[in-house]
């Protein structure tokens, strides 16, 4: 009888809920997001990086993971060598633009900027990824981005093409192989990531989402970004050694739909200055509402990425406005 | 020396070692001893962030190595600490200073942000335009010809009328100035920087007197010697410049705030133009002994031709009733003799045909 439980602990390991939180207060936050705009302001734009650095820092550091909080250990240095070779790309894709134009081959001169825009999408993300992952850490355990950046643009000139020539139903398909390629290629030490969504679901989702927007008049764009939210979360899984923790949104339309009237009262009345109240409590409301259930043993997780500097993918998402969620 | 607990990781494993750490004094440094054994952070070496009441230590030659503590009376003399050896940057006095202050500062920025758009960024446009060479001008004008004016819709015949009419006043420009009439129902006329001045046919069906024609063409005559439209660019550059360089990045929303006062206020800016033009139209009608009347008429047509209403701070030209005011306020300051123009009439007469 003794020996049958040991076996049968052995072969199904207990379930965990894990604890998810998000400590940030809106007070620190403005504090910070002030300091960092008077800075900004005092240096011509310049201190941006560090502004940005701070920033994540604290949100970041607020949340927190089984009592744990997250790290994000970039620094405004390394951050402001990759704002520079971003606006070094861009002056290098503005500057042929405004040359081919000058020399009357306005065609030309348009083929070219796009082509340089859209080629720098999978470089941005590439680079941001590599970069962010690499200074995150919990538990002084780093994630890391493995992606190829060759890979990522053969995969998204044959996405884009196809997306093309279905005139934009792919585009389902694209943006749902995208995240899987990204998100899979992320590592939290040991452990990994797999993303379980579908481009034919994502399709239907988002149809069903416009068409009762409209015949809502947009009463219903809340639940339809629930469902967007839910549809992310509850396909990522964490997995390591057969063992996993799945994610499972339990938010709602209605609390979403609470969130942005609020976030909006926040802003008109307070002339935008309330912009660090609205920041922290959409984390807290996107954070408290992810529950994390499995069976890994979250103190076992072992070093695995190597440290990682440039950061210039982290500025050209920034200017080609690319928003993540990790 | 004092000493609190902590939590440590040791960026090999996710396994969290509880460890005593003391900050001594005298070393300027932070002493504990892990698993692996006695560790030493020098102070100027160690970053921290706080949330809340926790507090993360980091140590910059290895940085994957954290140190968590909850004892605010230890970050708070450790704090002290860094700021007595120096190691303590503006960021974290800035920090330091409180949610009051913060709020003054804020506060302080938006009234920066207005004082700039308002005063600051026209006068720096206004510079900059005076140092562009006037071949800028031309060059720029020429652009948007070929870009908009499509030959066909040019008036050939009215055209050579409309120079000639033009011919027979005194601009005092010190550009030369083309004239160009265009077929198009719409009541209106404009000025390019290159010395441009295109009027269309459908102003010209609402004019009655050659007066009102001379009136026009001074108007735009005087944008291009005042080279308005350069101003104009050279200051929407600029805002933008500053407001994306300055703010946009760093908090999207106080960008946002910022374009609209942006934009209220150069609104107001190209309505000063208008006014400035006018003025000098009159000026420049008396110099050539036109009846000044003619400005008035012509505002009198325009006022009539604008349907609905649009409040005046949202409106590029000053309404017309604001402008008739000023034209007659101006009218009785200067003295003039206006004379009969036999030749623009007949002109104005071919014209209307």
């Amino acid at each position: 009888m003794e020996e049958n439980t040991t076996i049968a602990e052995n072969t199904q390991p207990s379930v965990t809920n894990y604890s998810l939180n998000f400590h940030g207060k809106g007070g620190e936050y403005f504090s910070i997001v002030i300091v960092n705009w008077l800075l900004t302001v005092i240096t011509l734009g310049l201190y941006y990086p560090w502004a940005k650095a701070r920033q994540l820092q604290y949100l970041y550091g607020a949340t927190e993971l089984e009592g744990d909080r997250f790290t994000f250990h970039g620094t405004g240095k390394e951050m402001f060598k990759g704002f520079i070779k971003a606006i070094l790309i861009f002056a290098i894709i503005y500057g042929g633009f405004f040359a081919l134009a000058a020399a009357e081959m306005p065609i030309w001169a348009i083929v070219y900027l796009y082509a340089g825009l859209i080629a720098l999408i999978p470089l941005a993300i590439h680079g941001s990824y590599r970069y962010r992952m690499s200074r995150t850490s919990w538990r002084g355990i780093r994630f890391g981005y493995r992606g190829q950046k060759t890979e990522l643009i053969l995969n998204m000139a044959k996405w884009l093409f196809l997306t093309l020539i279905t005139f934009g139903i792919y585009g389902a398909w694209m943006e749902m192989n995208m995240r899987k390629y990204v998100l899979e290629n992320v590592r939290m030490g040991n452990a990994r990531f797999l993303y379980k969504g579908e481009g034919l679901d994502y399709l239907l989702l988002n149809i069903i989402g416009y068409f009762l927007s409209i015949i809502t008049l947009g009463i219903y764009i809340p639940w339809w970004l629930n469902k967007l939210f839910a549809y992310y979360v509850d396909n990522l899984v964490l997995y390591k050694d057969d063992k996993e923790v799945r994610m499972k949104s339990t938010a709602t339309g209605g609390g979403f739909w609470g969130l942005f009237i609020v976030n909006l009262f926040i802003l008109i009345f307070t002339l935008g200055l309330g912009y660090a109240f609205v920041v922290t409590r959409t984390m807290n409301y996107l954070v408290q509402h992810i529950e994390l259930e499995g069976e890994i043993d979250l103190s076992e997780l072992q070093q695995t990425e190597d440290a990682y500097t440039d950061a210039t993918g982290e500025d050209l998402s920034d200017m080609l406005d690319i928003d993540f969620v990790f | 020396m004092i000493e609190t607990t902590a939590t440590y990781f040791d960026g090999i494993s996710s396994v969290a070692h509880p460890v005593t750490v003391m900050l001594n004094e005298a070393d300027a440094s932070l002493q504990f001893t892990t698993h692996t054994g006695k560790k030493e952070w020098r102070i100027a070496l160690v970053t921290y962030h706080t949330v809340g009441n926790m507090t993360e230590l980091h140590c910059q030659n290895s940085i994957m190595e954290i140190l968590q503590l909850r004892d605010t009376a230890f970050v708070k003399e450790l704090k002290r600490l860094r700021r007595r050896y120096g190691h303590s940057d503006i960021y974290h006095r800035l920090i330091d200073l409180g949610w009051k202050i913060h709020c003054l500062i804020a506060v302080g920025i938006i009234a920066l942000i207005i004082v700039c758009n308002i005063f600051v960024l026209p006068w720096m446009a206004e510079k900059t335009v005076n140092m562009l060479p006037e071949s800028y001008d031309n060059r720029l004008g020429d652009m948007y010809i070929m870009k908009y004016i499509s030959p066909e819709e040019v008036d050939s015949v009215k055209t050579v009328q409309l120079q000639q009419f033009a011919a027979l006043i005194n601009f005092g420009n010190s550009r030369p100035l083309r004239f160009t009439l265009v077929n198009s129902s719409v009541v209106n006329a404009y000025a390019l920087p290159n010395g441009e001045i295109v009027v269309y046919s459908g102003l010209l069906d609402a004019m009655d007197s050659y007066e009102e024609l001379a009136g026009v063409l001074a108007h735009e005559a005087m944008h291009v010697n005042h080279r308005h439209s350069m101003k104009m660019l050279a200051r929407d550059l600029s805002g933008y410049l500053f407001l994306s360089a300055v703010l946009s990045d760093v908090n999207g929303i106080m960008g946002v705030i910022s374009q609209n006062v942006h934009t209220l206020s150069s609104l107001t800016y190209s309505r000063e133009f208008e006014t400035e033009a006018d003025r000098g139209a009159v000026e420049l009608l008396i110099a050539n002994h036109i009846d000044p009347n003619g400005m008035t008429k012509l505002l009198l047509h325009l006022q009539k031709e604008s349907s609905g209403f649009m409040p005046q701070i949202l409106s590029t030209h000053p309404l017309s009733a604001h402008r008739i005011t000023k034209v007659e306020e101006l009218k009785k300051e200067l003295s003039y003799q206006p004379k009969e123009q036999p030749w623009m009439k007949k002109i104005f007469e071919t014209l209307k045909k």
